[in-house]
């Protein structure tokens, strides 16, 4: 006699061949139809004699990785494959959705865990299978190109490793769902809940948290994900495998699995049809569901509102609506439904109770500041416009002053009301800090606004410390030879690209390694740059930049990155070693010798409202102007120059706050383009140049905030 | 021998069934009749191995059923609503049956099919109602099972189709022992195949036995009493109905005829005759007599 058991699994395969043929055909278009498409024209130029070695990474990074990541966008990929796994579970458990196939099921002469384990080897075999026979046609049209000894093994096997180890989640979370589950919806549902129900009930809480916490940080909750959420680590993963470990997914699709077993063993046959399987999962899921509703509720209802009392009615109403709409679900039927109340009541009071810890910070959240004892270093990233540094303070001296600059922070936002939303704090000098306590560390995010001025004793000694300077050089890679590549403009409006570096005769603005005369003159700028940034002063970076250096830099094992820098007026060395003897001159001409032209008119705009004044209340600045003056001379309006800051540059988390102050504007004329224009837009350009702020149509050359003094 | 102990089983806050005992022999076809929802098709699937019993058991040989491969590749149910599997035809059924059954004969299948006209290569889905009954009852005989669960399975059946299979039914009972049981409705069938009957009342088998012994222990008598033979007297004999047209009483009892004929002849009534009672009318007796629809 032939074994019963081998019958029945190639049975339920042949049944169920067309889930085979379904996941074949989507992992066919996704690997090989998509060499067959790419890998020949990488063939093409890999026998090219002349193919660089840049080329034959490009070549290595076109057969090794994009093949998992180029089919259809990243996100996709990783979702396609996990759904892949899901519905297969779905479609293998299909009899437990229908009374009937799961009596006819029952009635088999087969154990519970043995048709459950025989469902397994069907998605091993259904789904795994076509997979991986894919990976290996795809291989081999690598190979039939000649390009296999440009694969990378090590990335290409641990991306693919990372993609069946999605689909294993997928069908794992799919079994759970279904064997929880009596209907095809209730198990999508349940899979949902399942999968991201607990991540979305917490990014749903940080947000509501994001409103009321000041100093909330959201790396901080994206790194709690990352380190606790199966489904948030494996999708990351899955693009940068080296940072994200994959336990978290395999511990949950394991434990899925393991339950789903086990439940499967218990689960009652007539629970077919019914959209819970487990009586005691109703309460439980009720609870839950109610907790999300009530919140999404409460943040629609903020959001078209925007009090807290609407946050609060929409919490309440949508804890009670979704745990009453649930038992219409379950029980599917109306009746009956207004029985339940201590549940929702709970909910709705779980919800309150949340909202309240969050409004009065009863935790006290935004108060805490770490003993100064305590802390091994301090690290800060700008959050606002400069985001470009990221700094760590060890030693003792740069560690006080930055401790007593937190503490400035900590205290001002300490002053804010309760219920003050957060986001409204930040207003682009925002610093998020990093308390490290040996290995723990707290994250805080700080609007660092009106404490600047106070604070600014605190931050000369942060920034003209070594620790700051080391920092910025290492983030930079001044030291270790990874630039590969610069690029030097000029900033924003200030000057003209292409006028500026005419006038002073510089030709060339992108330098490569990759051209051999440019490795030295990059090693002079960059030694330079380096011996800048360890002269640098707070005064130094409070004045308006004249350049911007952006470098490309290539680690080793890492995809390029790219920084950019800031080139001061006291940035002597690199300025010298770019311009030579013209040094002087540039500074002069760059910081307001510019000005001392015929061609230029300046005049200075005093308002009546300070910009905290103007932004709160979204006022025309033409509503406001408190007087208009005229730079009488041209020395005149080049001192006003050398006064002036970009507009933006104000919020840089180190300057002074002068967002309290009435506001100051240079408008800068350049009378050729004025006469130039005024044919073309049709205005008259009036004798009294300081009548040329009061037309609107006559275009300012720049706009520029005074700091100085009158 | 197929025992059934103490079994109960609720659904809900309704109990289906409740502390039912049964003992059914090889070679023997069980009648279970029993009013709508009176758990017929509950206990059925319960003794199939497909539902679990909250309290007692079902055992084939003394070995439990439930979860039981051993026991389950001898039992074959056949539902109230033919299920088979979504498009698939007579032939693809016969393989599943091959795969979790040894004992399944697809020479047998074949046989049956020829014999009650069935195709072995289309879709079931595409029959129509009674011939997918026709092809369920086929495919369960042909897993010569040793036991075989019938629910409401001759229902809308032709009188020919029921009658062939009806004969086919007694042949596998008497050649290989098959225990059957048959549920439904239809009394009269019951009483030309069956060799006992159970009466289901809301979860609890109320009388069950022998059917003739059944049939025997109920009897309905037509008699003219003397004009001396009050109500009261005629009441005092205990009967289960008595109904009056004229001077003509029609009465029911229950218990030894020969006792029951001493009793009546005693009275010396004008005219006494002994009517045949069809299980039909013994079935409404006990319903009635347990409070089922009574006016």
């Amino acid at each position: 006699m032939r074994s019963t058991k081998g019958n029945a699994t190639r049975f339920l395969l042949r049944r169920n061949l067309f889930i085979g043929v379904i996941v074949f055909l989507i992992a066919f278009y996704m690997m090989p139809v998509w060499g067959l498409s790419h890998i020949p024209n990488a063939g093409t130029l890999a026998k090219d004699p002349l193919a660089s070695e840049m080329m034959a990474a490009e070549i290595a990074k076109t057969v090794s990785t994009q093949v998992m990541t180029d089919p259809l966008n990243l996100e996709m990929m990783v979702i396609l494959y996990g759904w892949l796994g899901f519905m297969t579970a779905m479609m293998l458990m299909r009899h437990l959705f229908s009374r009937r196939q799961s009596m006819l099921q029952a009635a088999l002469p087969d154990r519970r865990e043995t048709d459950f384990l025989r469902r397994y080897v069907g998605y091993a075999v259904l789904c795994l299978a076509p997979i991986v026979i894919n990976f290996l046609l795809y291989l081999l049209v690598v190979a039939a190109n000649g390009l296999l000894s440009y694969v990378m093994w090590d990335t290409l096997l641990a991306k693919f490793g990372r993609l069946l180890l999605i689909n294993f989640y997928g069908f794992a979370m799919g079994m759970l769902s279904s064997v929880l589950t009596g209907t095809w919806w209730a198990a999508m549902l349940m899979g949902a809940v399942l999968i991201v129900g607990m991540e979305g009930l917490a990014g749903l809480w940080y947000s509501v948290a994001g409103k009321y916490l000041h100093t909330l940080v959201s790396t901080s909750f994206t790194d709690m994900l990352l380190r606790l959420s199966p489904a948030y680590t494996l999708y990351k993963g899955f693009y940068r495998p080296a940072e994200f470990g994959c336990w978290p997914g395999v511990v949950a699709a394991v434990l899925a699995l393991a339950l789903s077993l086990l439940l499967y063993r218990v689960r009652r046959t007539e629970r077919a049809e019914r959209t819970l399987a487990f009586d005691g999962l109703q309460p439980v899921l009720s609870v839950v569901l109610s907790l999300m509703g009530g919140t999404i509720l409460g943040i629609v209802l903020l959001l078209s509102f925007t009090t807290d009392i609407s946050l609060i009615v929409g919490m309440v109403l949508g804890a009670v609506l979704t745990f009453w709409v649930c038992q219409i679900v379950f029980a599917q039927r109306l009746c009956g439904i207004l029985r339940h109340w201590a549940l929702p009541t709970a909910s709705a009071a779980v919800l309150l109770l949340g909202w309240a810890l969050l409004y009065t910070d009863a935790l006290g959240y935004d108060r805490y500041l770490p003993a100064r004892g305590q802390l091994t270093a301090i690290s800060y990233t700008p959050r606002g416009y400069d985001t470009g540094e990221r700094i760590t303070l060890t030693n003792k001296e740069a560690l006080d002053a930055a401790y007593d600059w937190c503490t400035l922070m900590r205290d001002e936002v300490d002053s804010y009301d309760s219920g003050t939303p957060a986001s409204s704090m930040y207003s682009g000098s925002d610093v998020i800090v990093t308390y490290q306590m040996g290995s723990r560390r707290v994250y805080r995010h700080y609007p660092n606004n009106a404490m600047r001025t106070e604070a600014q004793g605190s931050l000369k000694c942060v920034i003209e410390s070594d620790d700051y300077r080391q920092s910025i050089i290492d983030q930079y890679q001044l030291d270790s030879g990874y630039v590969s590549q610069m690029y030097i403009s000029t900033v924003n409006a200030v000057l003209d690209q292409d006028a500026f570096f005419e006038k002073f005769n510089i030709r060339m603005l992108y330098r490569s390694y990759e051209r051999q005369k440019d490795g030295v003159v990059i090693d002079l700028l960059l030694e330079a740059l380096r011996q800048d940034i360890l002269d640098r002063t707070l005064d130094d970076k409070q004045e308006m930049p004249l350049l911007e250096v952006d470098l490309q830099i290539d680690l080793p094992d890492s995809n390029a990155s790219f920084e950019q820098v800031s080139i001061y007026p006291g940035d002597e060395h690199f300025l010298r070693a770019l311009f030579g003897e013209q040094m002087e001159e540039v500074v002069r001409y760059a910081s307001g010798g510019f000005a001392d032209s015929e061609d230029i008119v300046v005049l200075k705009v005093d308002y009546t409202q300070s910009y905290a004044e103007i932004r709160q209340f979204a006022t025309d600045l033409r509503d406001i102007v408190a007087s208009v003056t005229l730079a009488r001379t041209q020395e005149e309006a080049r001192q006003w120059m050398a006064k002036a800051q970009e507009t933006s540059a104000d919020q840089h988390y180190y300057m002074p706050y002068r967002e309290d102050k009435p506001l100051k504007r240079l408008y800068v004329y350049q009378m050729s383009m004025v006469e130039k224009y005024a044919h073309f837009y049709g205005y008259k350009v009036p004798q009294d140049k300081a009548e040329l702020y009061a037309n609107p149509e006559i275009p300012s050359m720049m706009t520029l905030d005074y700091v100085g003094e009158d | 021998m197929l025992i059934v102990k103490a079994l109960s089983k609720r659904f809900g806050t309704k109990q289906a069934i409740a502390d039912l005992s049964l003992t059914l022999e090889e070679g023997h076809i069980f009648g279970l009749l029993g009013t709508n929802g009176a758990g017929k098709s509950t206990l059925l699937r319960v003794m199939g191995g497909i539902l679990r019993a909250d309290t007692g058991s079902v055992c084939l040989d003394e070995a439990s059923v439930y979860e039981n491969p051993a026991a389950k590749r001898k039992i074959c149910y056949l539902s109230d609503e033919p299920t088979f599997l979504g498009s698939a035809s007579l032939a693809e059924m016969g393989r599943m049956q091959a795969a979790y059954y040894p004992e399944y004969s697809e020479s047998k299948l074949k046989t049956l099919c020829e014999r009650f006209a069935l195709p072995m290569h289309e879709r079931i889905t595409s029959f129509s109602k009674g011939t997918q009954k026709r092809a369920q009852i086929c495919l369960g005989l042909a897993l010569n099972p040793r036991v075989l669960l019938c629910d409401e399975t001759f229902d809308g059946l032709d009188p020919v189709m029921r009658d062939s299979f009806k004969r086919v039914l007694s042949e596998e009972t008497v050649d290989r022992g098959l225990i059957t049981v048959l549920a439904g409705h239809n009394q009269q069938e019951m009483e030309d195949i069956c060799d006992s009957v159970g009466f289901l009342h809301e979860g609890r088998l109320v009388c069950s036995g022998d059917l003739d012994a059944l049939l025997g222990d109920v009897h309905r008598v037509q008699m003219i009493p003397t004009d001396e033979t009050t109500d009261e007297v005629l009441a005092a004999l205990g009967p289960l109905r008595m109904q009056r047209q004229g001077r003509l009483y029609m009465m029911t009892f229950r218990g030894d005829r020969e006792q029951l004929e001493q009793k009546l002849s005693a009275l010396q009534p004008l005219f006494m005759e002994f009517l045949p009672l069809s299980l039909e009318e013994v079935f409404i007796l006990e319903m009635e007599d347990r409070g089922y629809a009574q006016h």
